[in-house]
């Protein structure tokens, strides 16, 4: 099984995207602003107002919640399985964290070829911070290894 | 709101984002290096590792992918309904000659594989309203009204379509059917090979846009995008390559952690940094003529109208090709006197090496097989005084080894003059008349025979 230190991950440019399902088993896709780590096997995930109902309620209904942070150069990525345990808007501090994270994500996009007047419309706040607990991590990077668990490294 | 008008979305230049849930209500999420749009109410994903989405979906169907607007950045949702995994027909045919050319160019081979052609009925599609701010008025993108695009398309046929009827030899063919992927239709890079059935391989004849033309250099059927077009005989369109190469130089690694033996990456051909391609089959009379490979560097500049229009190019370019190349020479008794030689200036030593039947200029590599017999037929009676030839007459010559039927003489000269051009100038085989040619030379030639 292979390692990952999550919190060193977490300081690179990242995608981040949230998988949610509602009562029929309707899974439901959506984008993260910035995800960090609140202890271990504890994290904080902030999803953008302009889509983020849908979630929030199959959050609210199951806490079911996946979410798969990705680093667009590379498309080395990384996914984190477990419960919502709450929701609340995001913090002054923590919207400080979330503009550092998404500068790191706009600087990752532009790296590979998307144009500074693309990059500064995208929409990642106001946002808000879903706590969560997981107790499983998948390894993400795309090919044979994908899909497999990975050990956590403090 | 259409599926079709989100087709940027499915070139495979931004990759999507899927979420899956099993049976047990846990949901997964996974990156798609392209969705592949099939009509309004279906899409497909290629499965090429059974993973756990293709898990998650054999034991509840539903998935949500997530789609951006490689120009924009626009997202957009997709609900879907996994209906059926394909294995063979059309689309897996068509999803896998895709991935096989990827796989050729980056050496992944037997690991990037299509293992089936998952079709999705599309539920819903939603603009994610909000996620940008509104654009400036600068970034607003051209669109040309629809009808008049439609007929400037259809004016650039008639053009080309006229340019190729009209042209009276291959090499004019040839440079206008390159020269016109330009002009006409924004291809700036443009490579034509012609199939040599006798090898299995295609070899150039001329380009377009290249530092060379390059002419003589080979790919064998079924190797690298060209090889594999020729192979399927099916146009093949590969957008963002950029992605490609990163979402394959991650697989790459991740098969390599897993201790897979993996082949050489090798380059793309033609342009290094290309952002897409696309080569259109060329096939007359049920057989493969050679095929015109297209290259840009904008990652969008073929989309999928491209490949259906411009393979009715390939059509009537193939059709003109065949014709020609059947033409009766029409060489007559009525011989036209070259000019004379002008003074030989230097002096260009020509190796002919019997082993590999090649010759070599001066000890540069010039040229092989037929084309090389052929200009070692030349320079050997031009040697001994002879400096008008027929075409006729070399078909009659069995030791140059020319199929009885379809020699492709015609082409094979071409690609010898283009050799000579690039390799050797002072050394030309000119047309004094259809079918006729003359050696002309500026510079004293020395034959030499090798082992």
């Amino acid at each position: 099984m292979g390692q990952v230190d999550i919190a060193e991950f977490l300081k690179r440019g990242l995608c981040v995207l949230v998988g949610t399902r509602d009562a029929s088993l309707m899974p439901h896709c959506v984008t993260g602003s910035a995800v960090v780590l609140a202890g271990p096997g504890r994290g904080v995930v902030f999803l953008p107002s302009f889509e983020s109902a849908p979630a929030l309620a199959n959050l609210l209904a199951n806490g079911g919640i996946a979410v798969l942070v990705e680093e667009p150069t590379t498309h080395r990525g990384i996914q984190l399985k477990g419960e919502a345990a709450a929701m609340r808007e995001a913090t002054l501090e923590e919207l400080r964290v979330v503009a550092e994270f998404v500068a790191r994500t706009k600087a990752e996009l532009s790296a590979i070829g998307f144009a500074p007047t693309v990059l500064e419309r995208m929409n990642f706040t106001p946002c808000t911070a879903v706590e969560f607990t997981f107790d499983r991590v998948f390894e993400q990077t795309p090919g044979p290894g994908a899909g497999r668990p990975v050990e956590v490294r403090a | 709101m259409k599926l079709s008008d989100f087709m940027h979305c499915f070139q495979g230049v931004t990759p999507a984002g899927i979420a899956t849930c099993d049976a047990d209500g846990t949901p997964n999420m996974a990156m798609l290096s392209q969705v592949y749009y099939l009509d309004e109410k279906h899409v497909a994903l290629s499965c090429q590792f059974f993973n756990k989405t293709r898990r998650n979906v054999d034991q509840n169907p539903f998935a949500s992918v997530r789609l951006w607007d490689p120009v924009t950045l626009q997202p957009c949702l997709l609900q879907l309904r996994f209906l059926r995994a394909e294995t063979s027909g059309p689309v897996f045919d068509e999803m896998s000659s895709r991935i096989d050319a990827i796989a050729r160019a980056t050496g992944m081979t037997g690991v990037f594989k299509l293992i089936s052609a998952d079709v999705y009925e599309v539920l819903s599609l939603t603009v994610l309203q909000g996620a940008l701010e509104p654009a400036p008025a600068t970034l607003l993108p051209w669109n040309p009204e629809p009808r008049q695009a439609g007929r400037e398309e259809l004016r650039g046929l008639q053009v080309l379509s006229d340019r190729l009827c009209r042209a009276r030899t291959l090499e004019a063919l040839y440079a206008e059917l390159l020269a016109s992927m330009a002009s006409l239709f924004g291809a700036s890079h443009a490579l034509l090979m012609l199939h040599e059935e006798d090898c299995g391989k295609l070899i150039a004849i001329d380009s377009r846009g290249y530092d060379r033309v390059g002419a003589g250099a080979e790919v064998k059927v079924g190797e690298g995008l060209v090889g594999t077009v020729a192979q399927t005989r099916r146009p093949l369109r590969l957008s963002g390559m950029a992605a490609m190469r990163r979402y394959t130089r991650a697989v790459r690694e991740s098969a390599q952690k897993r201790g897979m033996a993996l082949g050489a990456e090798i380059p793309l051909p033609g342009l290094s940094d290309a952002q897409s391609q696309l080569a259109l089959p060329l096939v007359a009379h049920d057989r493969l003529i050679g095929v015109l490979a297209l290259e840009s560097r904008d990652p969008l500049a073929f989309e999928e109208w491209h490949e259906a229009y411009l393979a009715l190019l390939a059509n009537q370019a193939a059709l003109a090709i065949a014709m020609l190349s059947d033409r009766e020479d029409e060489d007559d008794d009525a011989r036209v006197e070259p000019q004379p030689a002008p003074l030989p200036s230097r002096r260009r030593l020509f190796t002919w090496f019997a082993g590999d039947e090649s010759v070599f200029v001066d000890g540069e590599y010039l040229i092989r097989n037929v084309p090389a017999r052929i200009l070692w037929k030349l320079l050997r009676e031009h040697a001994q005084g002879r400096r008008e030839f027929s075409n006729r007459e070399l078909r009659m010559d069995e030791g140059l080894g020319l199929p009885p039927v379809k020699d492709n003489l015609e082409s094979r000269l071409i690609l010898l003059r283009k050799r000579l051009q690039e390799r050797c100038p002072d050394v030309r085989l000119v047309s004094v008349k259809r079918g006729r040619f003359v050696l002309e030379r500026d510079s004293e030639i020395a034959l030499e025979e090798k082992p």
